[in-house]
């Protein structure tokens, strides 16, 4: 009987794994796409990270912009992150997630720029904190991404 | 009130400093919206509920630091940042602080 239902589990867990790395795989190929188009309809919007305007520049307005998503990543290649663990290294299969993370953040920072009428978003800010994980489980659910920067309309 | 997060605005200049202002919040979102991200972490992707709680938590923290601003009399908030961190299961802290100033324009050919 107990043989059953361990087996039971073993089969459910590989299977939601399984069915989480094929899912995973499809969702982030959109999402990566969906993001390459979303940047190049706002590529027009200069973005930097510098604190100072240049002097000869005369903005007719200035706002504060923020974009912020909390993003996750599937559970296959959060089992490969764990094996990976235990003989440490670069864990690249979380790599894709903090990219996919901060790009969205991005890219929702420009179109509160664009909503603003801003050509420039300048002091441009990236902030990344885990969230989620349970009492019993202390791994993160996911990582927020925070952008913010100040966005203006120049010339 | 204008806030922003660069140092100083062109075409305005500090006429006083009120001092740091700052606003925080703890929030969490009901058990379904954790129930619904723990699915999500199956496939990865973007956990809404959780974004949802992140956009709201950033309106109420700004909107306490513009109210400190307010008090001190202030009319805009510079250099703003913002920080997060996680407290608890499901809950998050977002934190945001700035310098309230007081700005007036400067004439355009005070400016040349």
């Amino acid at each position: 009987m107990e043989a059953w239902i361990t087996l039971v589990f073993v089969v459910l867990s590989l299977g939601v794994t399984a069915f989480g790395a094929v899912a995973g795989m499809l969702l982030e190929r959109r999402h990566l796409a969906q993001l390459a188009r979303d940047e190049a309809e706002l590529a027009a919007i200069m973005v930097t990270s510098m604190k100072r305007l240049p002097r000869n520049w005369t903005p007719t307005s200035s706002t504060l912009v923020v974009g912020s998503t909390v993003m996750s990543t599937d559970a296959f290649r959060r089992w490969v992150a764990n094996l990976i663990n235990l003989v440490g290294g670069r864990i690249g299969v979380y790599e894709s997630m903090m990219e996919r993370a901060r790009r969205e953040a991005m890219v929702r920072l420009l179109r509160e720029a664009q909503a603003a009428g801003a050509n420039v978003v300048w002091n441009v800010r990236l902030e990344t904190a885990a969230i989620g994980g349970g009492e019993k489980d202390e791994r993160a659910k996911g990582i927020e991404v925070i952008a913010s920067g100040t966005a203006m309309r120049v010339g | 009130m204008i806030v922003v997060n660069i140092e100083s605005i062109p075409g305005t200049r500090v006429v006083s400093v009120k001092g740091l202002v700052q606003g925080n919040t703890v929030r969490a979102k009901h058990v379904g919206k954790d129930i619904a991200a723990g699915l999500k972490n199956i496939v990865g992707g973007e956990l809404k509920g959780y974004t949802e709680l992140l956009v709201e938590s950033r309106q109420e923290a700004v909107a306490r630091m513009i109210e400190q601003a307010q008090a001190l009399g202030a009319n805009a908030i510079v250099n703003v940042r913002f920080a997060t961190s996680s407290i608890t299961a499901g809950a998050s802290e977002l934190y945001a602080y700035g310098t309230a100033v007081v700005l007036a324009k400067v004439d355009d050919e005070a400016l040349a």
